[in-house]
């Protein structure tokens, strides 16, 4: 039988004394007499089900002792088959399945899908509801960021942030509740608009929230922002230079912390927001930890620009006046022959698209989500493609994660802040 | 003769197949567009390779080419400084139904040049296969394995063309195909059947199966287990 | 010939020739109400009026002849200023039922509103009313929604030439009525008149209230109620045939279609079919697969021989009997006799002489004949069928159901196949009972009284197993010679049906959706 060396860096040595303070002494080479065991790689399965992987993700390694020599991995375990049910869905009746996709920032994804309907339609719609959802998006921005830093302090060991992140997190609940009666599946712009104004005071709650959050940030700041394990576990891991990402097509803050200032909001600006006073944190390594501090900056950077927009929102209508694209009221509806024929056309039928077809992008709290929709003509899309931000960024996983161990693997799969939903439509 | 592999009693049970097949029609009909500066250098280049160009809605530059020197044109376009496409936004598929050829969409976007551009390809339903450009931009290894799984298109020179949303044995055919109806084609007992299926060889790529598949070396034997191979003490 | 320029396009249409028509031989759909291609022109609902360049008024396109070198806008500022107004009218009387009346989704009024009219109504008086009324026949009047096209009256008296209904009363208070008690009673072809009103005010008592029109799907098909072979669409819905509405084929049937055939399609709809292949074993029947019965037919065929005699049904299409004949020849020859159900009398079409619904009460009476077959029983469909039923060699049955046959029907039969779709008495007493699909479950073609060959397609999904006659037959006739079976309706026509005389030359390509004659146009059998 052939021994094996082992050294401790900590063991009690010949040379302890009565003083029963421990001394650490040098290190002491210890004859374990155990057998030499064959250092084969190992394949390790971690998921579809699992706390880690933030989303039924499964990731199969191959590993040496603790460290991850390749990680494949695996996705669909959520699919549902949204772009497909699209195709039978009038404009309109697609909505609700943009919900289901990024369940942590649904406002967002309402309000591409309709973005690039309207982009393919020539639709304008009012300033108010350009100001309506501006608010809505970069309120969903910090949806998603306060579970992202949550559950990334809970994959960091840290339980506390993720109690305080998700107490904000009810308050914007909340909000989505009052103004759309659903908490997570919001539904709630339409095309030409939204399915209602904002309720009395929403704007008001609005502002108190995102006011009152800096408070709870600067807490989560103080928990994780110096914290020695923290550091420990994110600086220098999971590092990728920002050719690298443009190249694997990284998007959002993941791109952000490798140093490349590419922000759909400042570089193809929409819906006014070049007139926004804000800025874009921009990280230099491209490590976990730059992608956590990007992420938590850019909290307080939609803050701004929610209380801006707050401060500008204009009165008026909230839906385009076109009875061949916004419902026309109840009201009018029972009451006035016109509208009544307009309401049961865009019910049954739906509304009429051009031939043609229309790319749109928003910087979504993932990244660029892109959205492409096709027409033929008719009242169904006849394909609509969402090009989800966090499919891609997975997909470098393989790339960030060789060579390092297994927990800096959880902690790159979460620095890259996925959302299953949109990964697997 | 009788058919030998199939005798005419077999097709009553099969049912009769429909005695049209769908036509065919031609696609993407260019129009006289504004200028793009990309376009007019592809075209200076590429010549005959591209075919048309449109323009579509707030001014979304849409360029048709040939399919057979997609990766070509698209290399350039990212390399030529002038362009200097080198993000990939998006890569997706269009299947338009009736048996009308697919179009392939790749969404360019320059960050140099603050430019995007459309570039299309359109392959016919007999000969969905066209080169990969995963070797340009890594962003297309799932993107294009995304659109072979959903539309069955090959990309060749993709070093590891799979399935990745659906599962890697799913054999009802590609889904996003407008043929493929939207229940999927097996009933749903023969569906739950298969999801139910706990084959190891399902669960696991070939490349996953290599990993630790020498055993383990043990430094002695266990009770009356033998060895498989490796060294003995 | 006269050239004109509309919309900008030149286009050459005969001297004659309406704007309308100009218009929509290049592809612009003028909106009209009371402007139909069956019926004469009033120019009063004012929808069609277009803009001439050099006519100080619009002029309406219905009536107005094409002239050289006109220039017509059909969508300039003037027009569509002059449509929004004149839908605005249309509305002001016009009750807000589109979530109650049948006609929405398939509603002129509706389409050109939403696609041309105003955004908002404006008038806020209250809208004369009408209430409902029962003209009779299949017919419900509702007529606050009537538009005042005339288009039933003009029918009634143009086509039917039986005037029945009119407009009494005089401006706001016009409406269209019947003459007292009288209403359509006694007609025969007032249905059409609910397929031509453009809005909901005359609806179908059958059809009230039971689909939605967008839920329905629409296949092309053929009438099976007389030899005349009207062009059809079924619309069905949830594997059932909701109605049927006229096609437009000028050479059969222009765009109408009579009473009798339009509510006889509940038959297309029966539950009670034979869904698998019985095989007789004792006095019981048991249900096997198509290829074990047939291969069991086979073999029982072969072994007892004898000669065949058949029945068919001129229900059945030319593939069917054409299989049927090919089956026949192949177990040795024998005779084919069909039975047709007569009417006493024609009902015709006064203002379209070509067309009425024929006393043959069955579509494929004249294929059945330029195959071959004979026709046999009396004018009711019953009996004829006294040689069949005492053979003592192979009896082969499709499609006639015998109804009227006693329980021992082919009795002493070698080997009695019967191949339908609903099984009787005498039926039981079959060996081989095989399930097969009606014509509305499968492709097929009818030829109709004039010799004129029509395609059809398949609205509904056979149950269980049944399978089209010609590819059962068509199966067991290649068993028999040897020869390819044929998968397609195509193939089985240009296999055994064009390998007759009449039918040599044609083909499903040739066919279309249009039709086409047969080589000899076969006066009809007992007209």
């Amino acid at each position: 039988m052939s021994t094996k060396t082992v050294e401790f860096a900590v063991g009690r040595t010949p040379e302890m004394g009565v003083d029963s303070r421990p001394t650490y002494g040098p290190l002491a080479p210890i004859d374990l007499g155990e057998p030499d065991i064959g250092s084969e790689h190992m394949l390790i399965n971690i998921g579809p089900q699992h706390p880690a992987t933030h989303g039924v993700l499964r990731l199969v390694c191959e590993l040496d002792g603790e460290t991850v020599l390749r990680v494949i991995p695996h996705i669909g375990y959520l699919h549902s088959g949204f772009e497909k049910l699209g195709e039978y869905r009038s404009w309109n009746q697609v909505v609700p399945l943009t919900d289901r996709m990024d369940y942590l920032a649904p406002l967002i994804y309402n309000c591409a899908y309709v973005m690039s309907v309207e982009e393919l339609m020539g639709i304008e719609v009012t300033e108010r509801c350009k100001v309506v959802r501006v608010i809505l998006m970069e309120l969903d921005r910090i949806f998603g960021h306060l579970l992202f830093s949550g559950t990334w302090s809970i994959d960091v060991g840290a339980f506390t942030p993720f109690l305080y992140t998700f107490q904000e997190r009810e308050k914007i609940y909340s909000l989505h509740e009052s103004l759309t009666g659903a908490r997570i599946t919001t539904s709630a712009t339409r095309v030409g608009g939204m399915m209602a104004d904002l309720p009395e005071g929403w704007a008001d709650a609005c502002r108190k929230f995102v006011n009152e959050l800096p408070r709870t940030l600067d807490q989560v700041d103080y928990l994780l922002a110096t914290n020695g394990i923290h550091l420990g576990r994110t600086q220098d891991v999971g590092i990728i230079s920002g050719e690298e990402a443009i190249n694997y097509g990284f998007t959002g803050p993941n791109l952000r912390a490798s140093g490349v200032p590419y922000d759909v909001r400042k570089d193809k600006p929409y819906y006014d927001y070049e007139t926004y006073d804000f800025e874009v944190p921009i990280g230099e390594h491209g490590d976990c930890y730059d992608r956590f501090l990007v992420r938590m900056e850019e909290m307080r950077q939609s803050i701004r620009i929610i209380n801006q927009a707050l401060d500008r929102l204009p009165d008026g209508p909230i839906n385009v006046e076109d009875p061949r694209i916004s419902l026309p009221s109840k009201t009018d509806c029972m009451n006035d022959m016109e509208s009544m024929i307009h309401h049961f056309k865009l019910i049954t039928e739906g509304i009429h698209a051009p031939v043609g077809d229309s790319w749109f992008s928003v910087e979504a709290s993932k990244g660029e989500l892109g959205m492409y929709v096709v027409s033929d003509g008719g009242t169904k899309p006849v394909r609509w493609r969402v090009r989800p931000p966090s499919f891609v960024n997975l997909s470098v996983i393989p790339k960030l994660a060789e060579g390092h161990l297994m927990s800096d693997l959880i902690m790159i799969n979460a620095s890259l802040d996925i959302v299953l939903g949109e990964i697997d439509r | 003769m009788a058919d030998e592999t199939r005798s005419g009693l077999d097709a009553v049970e099969e049912g009769p197949a429909a005695s049209e097949d769908a036509e065919s029609a031609a696609s993407g009909a260019g129009t006289l567009a504004p200028e793009h500066p990309s376009v007019k250098a592809l075209r200076a280049r590429f010549g005959e390779a591209i075919h048309s160009h449109e323009v579509g809605c707030r001014g979304q530059h849409v360029v048709f080419v040939d399919a057979a020197r997609s990766r070509e044109i698209l290399e350039w376009l990212r390399d030529d400084p002038d362009h200097h496409y080198q993000f990939l936004s998006d890569l997706t598929a269009v299947d338009y139904g009736g048996g009308r050829p697919l179009h392939v969409v790749y969404q360019l976007f320059s960050m140099t040049h603050h430019r995007s551009l459309r570039v299309k390809c359109v392959l016919p339903v007999t000969a969905l296969e066209i080169d990969s450009v995963e070797p340009l931009w890594k962003t297309a290894d799932w993107l294009e394995r995304e659109v072979y799984d959903l539309f069955g298109i090959r990309f060749n020179g993709h070093p590891d063309l799979r399935r990745i949303l659906m599962p890697e044995n799913y054999a009802e055919g590609h889904p996003l195909r407008k043929d493929f109806p939207l229940r999927g084609r097996f009933s749903r007992a023969e569906q739950t059947r298969r999801a139910l299926s706990q084959e190891v060889a399902d669960f696991y790529i070939p490349e996953e199966m290599e990993i630790g598949r020498d055993p383990q070396v043990l430094g002695h034997e266990q009770d009356g287990d033998a060895l498989p191979s490796g060294e003995n003490a | 010939m006269v050239t004109l320029t509309i919309d900008g396009q030149e286009v050459t249409v005969p001297r004659g020739t309406t704007l309308l028509k100009a218009a929509e031989s290049v592809g612009t759909k003028v909106p009209h109400y009371c402007y139909h291609d069956g019926l004469s022109s009033p120019a009063m609902c004012r929808l069609c009026l277009v803009e001439v360049e050099g006519a100080p008024k619009l002029q309406p396109s219905c009536v107005t002849q094409a002239q050289d070198g006109q220039v017509v806008h059909t969508g300039s500022p003037n027009a569509e200023a002059m449509r929004r107004g004149v839908l605005e009218f249309y509305l002001v009387n016009h009750p807000l039922d589109c979530p109650i009346c049948d006609q929405s989704g398939e509603c002129k009024l509706q389409d050109f509103v939403h696609a041309e009219g105003r955004e908002h109504g404006r008038s806020r008086e209250p809208k004369r009313v009408f209430g409902r009324d029962d003209f009779g026949g299949d017919v419900l009047f509702y007529g606050d929604r009537c538009v005042m096209c005339t288009r039933c009256v003009r029918f009634m008296n143009e086509v039917e030439q039986d005037p029945r209904l009119t407009v009494v009363e005089r401006g706001n208070r016009s409406v269209i009525d019947t003459f007292f008690e009288r209403g359509l009673d006694g007609t025969n072809w007032s249905g059409n008149i609910v397929d031509i009103c453009p809005v909901g005010a005359l609806v179908s008592k059958d059809f009230l209230y039971k689909q939605r029109a967008w839920d329905l799907d629409h296949t092309p098909s053929i009438c099976p109620s007389c030899s005349q072979g009207c062009n059809i669409d079924l619309h069905t819905r949830d594997n059932l045939v909701q109605r049927l509405k006229p096609r437009t084929n000028l050479e059969v049937n222009a765009h109408w279609m009579c009473d009798h055939g339009r509510h006889n399609y509940e038959f297309m709809n029966r539950g009670d079919r034979i869904e698998a292949p019985l095989v007789k074993e004792g006095d019981r029947h048991t249900e096997v697969g198509w290829k074990e019965a047939l291969s069991t037919m086979l073999d029982r065929a072969r072994e007892v021989g004898g000669t065949v005699r058949a029945v068919a049904s001129p229900f059945s299409c030319n593939e069917d009997l054409a299989a049927l004949k090919a089956v026949v020849e192949a177990l040795g020859g024998g005779e084919i006799v069909y039975r047709l159900a007569r009417a006493e009398e024609e009902i015709p079409l006064k203002g379209m002489p070509t067309l009425a619904r024929r006393r043959d009460l069955a579509p494929n009476g004249t294929g059945a004949d330029a195959l071959g077959l004979e026709r046999v029983g009396d004018d009711d469909g019953t009996g004829g069928l006294e040689t069949v039923s005492s053979h003592d060699g192979v009896v082969l049955v499709l499609g006639d159901a015998l109804q009227d046959q006693a329980a021992d029907f082919a009795g002493g039969a070698s080997l009695f196949v019967y191949l339908g779709t609903h099984a009787s008495e005498a039926v039981q007493g079959g060996d081989f009972i095989l399930p097969v699909t009606t014509f509305a479950e499968q492709e097929g073609t009818f030829t109709n009284r004039v010799g004129r060959v029509q395609r059809f397609w398949p609205g509904l999904q056979a149950p269980g197993a049944a399978r089209p006659a010609w590819l059962v037959l068509g199966a067991v006739a290649s068993e028999l010679t040897e020869a390819e079976p044929a998968n397609t309706a195509a193939e089985a026509f240009s296999r055994w049906v064009a390998s007759n005389e009449p039918f040599a030359g044609l083909d499903y390509a040739s066919l279309g959706t249009r039709g086409a004659s047969m080589n000899e146009p076969v006066s009809a059998a007992g007209d």
